[in-house]
């Protein structure tokens, strides 16, 4: 399999390198659409270890990440889920939004990220200890957490952390023109617009404009729309409802593209 | 003064009123009115500068007070209301980028003719570089609206005054 495209910003790909090594579980805080998974992804490659994804949810539980019984003819089966099929294997796991799960998955990690590193299955009787291989990875962005789902300092102190941002105008124009396609001077002019609209506040979005938005709009315009329609359905209309702000944010891409 | 003169007089002032009201209806079907665009030219002018801006309407000279930028009732100097919000638009765009660049009087105090244009005559090319490089596309507005600006100003060369000559030079790197 391929290497994913990942751009360092700064010593990310060090510090993943010597959490895995060390056998130390990491925790990604950072924006929407700034590059969180696809660094995950690119790191899981580079240790040559596969990567379990999974996107938590309100309804994510602790059985969802564990395991069930299902009854398969007149039989009742065990089934893996990814938390223990990544220790079974060896595998990255990675826990995406995880302050949006449920709180009964925290108790399953503390054993997991502490000297134990193990799980234990409690409708099998079973404990599972990781292999070396093995590394769990979550993240959360907390802009919009809000304070209202956050982990428990017993929890975060479990992880090394990272933060992400998105990367300076230079080197997001640099991903951008990778990932879409668009030549680096159309890039630099979607970044200039995302710059604008991230210093400011006062717009009400309730996330700023992504690198993930970016590329979006440059693969529109690498498919043939006209610049100024790509951006605005590509990152104006994600952005917000609000029909003032959605003319303001056009005649602005309208005077930069 | 003869009644022959003084009917004359009465009639040629009725009929340059008539023109002027004509001229200024014409105008107002054209033209664009800040209290129209107002509220979305704050939210484009705070984009651009990322800075809690207000735009109010100017009593006299436009320009910045503090983070007020006071822009004319109304532009109808372009052909229609389109073309005049565009106007505007670009106001906003230059304004903005040359106070970020530091390149404003403050409106705050009344300056001198003179003063004035000394100051936007050296902000010109280090704003029409910012523009150029941040929001490109205000090039094609102002070699649009540059030359209309230019014919509601008198013609600098008859004007014998140190405000005409600089006046003169801060138009030269802004034509077209």
């Amino acid at each position: 399999m391929s290497r994913p495209y990942y751009r360092p910003i700064h010593h990310e790909v060090e510090v993943f390198q010597h959490a895995y090594r060390n056998q130390l579980a990491l925790m990604l805080k950072g924006p929407t659409g700034c590059g969180k998974s696809r660094f995950v992804e690119a790191m899981a490659t580079d240790v040559g270890r596969p990567l379990l994804t999974v996107a938590c949810h309100d309804d994510t539980s602790a059985t969802d990440l564990l395991g069930r019984y299902l009854v398969e003819g007149g039989d009742t089966v065990w089934q893996d889920r990814p938390l223990t099929r990544a220790v079974r294997e060896g595998a990255i796991l990675y826990l995406d939004e995880i302050t949006e799960a449920r709180e009964d998955i925290v108790v399953v990690l503390h054993a997991l990220t502490d000297h134990r590193r193990q799980i234990f299955l409690d409708r099998r009787n079973e404990t599972l200890t990781a292999p070396p291989e093995f590394m769990l990875v979550i993240s959360f962005n907390p802009g919009y957490q809000r304070g209202f789902k956050e982990l428990k300092p017993s929890t975060r102190q479990r992880f090394v952390g990272l933060s992400f941002h998105y990367p300076a105008p230079p080197i997001e124009a640099e991903i951008v023109a990778h990932e879409s396609g668009v030549d680096m001077a159309m890039a630099r002019r979607l970044v200039t617009l995302a710059t604008k609209i991230r210093h400011l506040q006062e717009l009400g979005l309730a996330a700023a404009a992504s690198t993930r938005l970016l590329i979006h709009a440059g693969q529109l315009m690498r498919a043939g729309m006209p610049p100024r329609a790509a951006c605005h359905v590509g990152v104006i209309e994600p952005l917000t409802d609000d029909s003032e702000t959605i003319t303001a944010l056009q005649d602005t891409a309208a005077l930069i593209l | 003064m003869s009644l022959d003169t003084a009917l004359f007089t009465l009639a040629l002032r009725l009929k340059r009123a008539v023109w002027r009201d004509r001229a200024h209806a014409a105008a107002l079907a054209r033209g664009a009115r800040l209290a129209d665009l107002q509220a979305h030219l704050t939210l484009v002018a705070r984009v651009l500068s990322g800075a809690p801006l207000d735009i109010q309407e100017a009593e006299h000279a436009g320009g910045f007070a503090g983070d007020v930028l006071y822009l004319p009732r109304a532009m109808s100097f372009a052909e229609d209301p389109e073309a005049n919000a565009l106007a505007y638009l670009y106001r906003v765009a230059y304004t903005v980028t040359s106070r970020q660049l530091g390149c404003v009087l403050s409106a705050e105090q009344t300056h001198t003719v003179e003063l004035t244009t000394m100051s936007t005559l050296l902000a010109v090319p280090s704003t029409l570089a910012a523009l150029e490089a941040e929001l490109p596309m205000t090039r094609e507005l102002r070699q649009r609206f540059f030359p209309l600006v230019l014919c509601d100003r008198p013609p600098c060369l008859t004007l014998h005054t140190p405000a005409a000559l600089l006046e003169a030079f801060t138009q030269v790197p802004l034509r077209p």
